[in-house]
C-alpha cells in the first residue's frame, strides 16, 4: 500500500487518508500523492472553521463532510476513467497529450520520445516503402 | 452525493441532482473564470449559488477537468499554515467554457419552447 506522505498529524486525519488511499489503487502514484495532499489541506481548512465557529468535534465533523473514504475514493477513480472533453485519438492531440505528460518527469519524457519514435517510424516507413 | 433539494417525489429529485451534475463542470468553469480558487472556496461559490454540492463529489470533479488539460493548479502556501491547492483556467478550459455556454443556451432556448404549455397551464381540465 502507498505510504501517506502528507503532513496529517491528526490520528484521525491519518486514518482517514489511509482508508481513501486504500481505494485508490488504479490511480498511478503521483496523482494519489496529490489527491491525499489536497484531501489533507482540505480537513485542515474544514477543522479550522469549525473551530472558529466554535463548533463541537470539529475533526471528526470535517471527516464526516467527506463522507467515506472508499465511496471517495471510488468517485476519484470513476473520474480518471472519465472525459470532460471530446475524446480525439488524432496524432497531434496524442502527441500533445505526450508532450504535457514530457514535462511530468522521466517516465513522461520516455512515454514522449517512444511516441515520437513511433511517429518516426511510420512517417519513414511510408516515405521509404519499397515500390512495387 | 448531493444533498436533497426540496422536491415533492424522489423521482424529482433524483432528476435535479441529475440536473445539477451535469452542469457541475460549467457552473466550475464559470466560477473560474475570474479569479484563481482553492477547493473550499469553488465549494462555497458553488454553495452560494445554491448548487448544493457535496465536498467529496467536487475534488475528484477537478481533478478530471486538471487532467482533460481545462483547469491548471499549483499550492500555495496559505498563512493558516497548510498548503492550499489553486485553481485557474486554461486556454482551453477559456474554450470549453464559452462553448458549454453557446450548447447551455440554444438548450435552454429550445426547451423553453417546449414548456410553454406547462408554463400557461390553461388548458388545465
Amino acid at each position: 500500500m502507498t505510504e501517506v506522505m502528507v503532513s496529517a498529524d491528526h490520528a484521525l486525519i491519518r486514518q482517514y487518508l489511509v482508508k481513501v488511499s486504500a481505494g485508490l489503487k488504479p490511480i498511478g502514484e503521483d496523482q494519489k500523492k496529490e489527491i491525499l495532499a489536497e484531501i489533507d489541506s482540505h480537513l485542515r481548512e474544514r477543522i479550522e472553521e469549525l473551530r472558529a465557529e466554535s463548533e463541537p468535534h470539529p475533526i471528526e465533523r470535517a471527516i464526516s463532510g467527506l463522507g467515506d473514504p472508499a465511496a471517495l475514493a471510488s468517485e476519484f477513480v470513476a473520474e480518471a476513467q472519465t472525459k470532460s472533453g471530446i475524446h480525439s485519438y488524432a496524432p497531434w492531440t496524442l502527441l500533445r497529450k505526450a508532450a504535457r505528460l514530457a514535462r511530468t518527469g522521466t517516465k513522461g519524457l520516455f512515454i514522449f520520445l517512444i511516441g515520437l519514435m513511433g511517429y518516426g517510424l511510420t512517417i519513414a516507413g511510408l516515405v521509404l516503402r519499397p515500390h512495387r | 452525493m448531493y444533498l436533497a433539494m426540496p422536491a415533492n417525489t424522489e423521482h424529482e429529485d433524483r432528476w435535479g441532482a441529475q440536473i445539477r451534475k451535469g452542469s457541475l463542470d460549467l457552473a466550475i468553469l464559470a466560477v473560474l473564470w475570474n479569479e484563481r480558487l482553492y477547493g473550499l472556496d469553488i465549494l462555497r461559490r458553488l454553495q452560494s449559488a445554491s448548487l448544493e454540492v457535496a465536498e467529496g463529489t467536487l475534488y475528484p470533479i477537478l481533478m478530471r477537468l486538471k487532467n482533460d488539460g481545462l483547469l491548471e493548479s499549483t499550492w500555495v502556501e496559505a498563512e493558516a499554515g497548510h498548503p492550499r491547492k489553486y485553481y485557474w483556467l486554461t486556454r482551453a478550459g477559456r474554450q470549453r467554457g464559452r462553448s458549454m455556454v453557446q450548447s447551455w443556451d440554444a438548450f435552454s432556448q429550445s426547451i423553453s419552447g417546449l414548456l410553454l404549455p406547462i408554463k400557461n397551464g390553461a388548458k388545465e381540465r
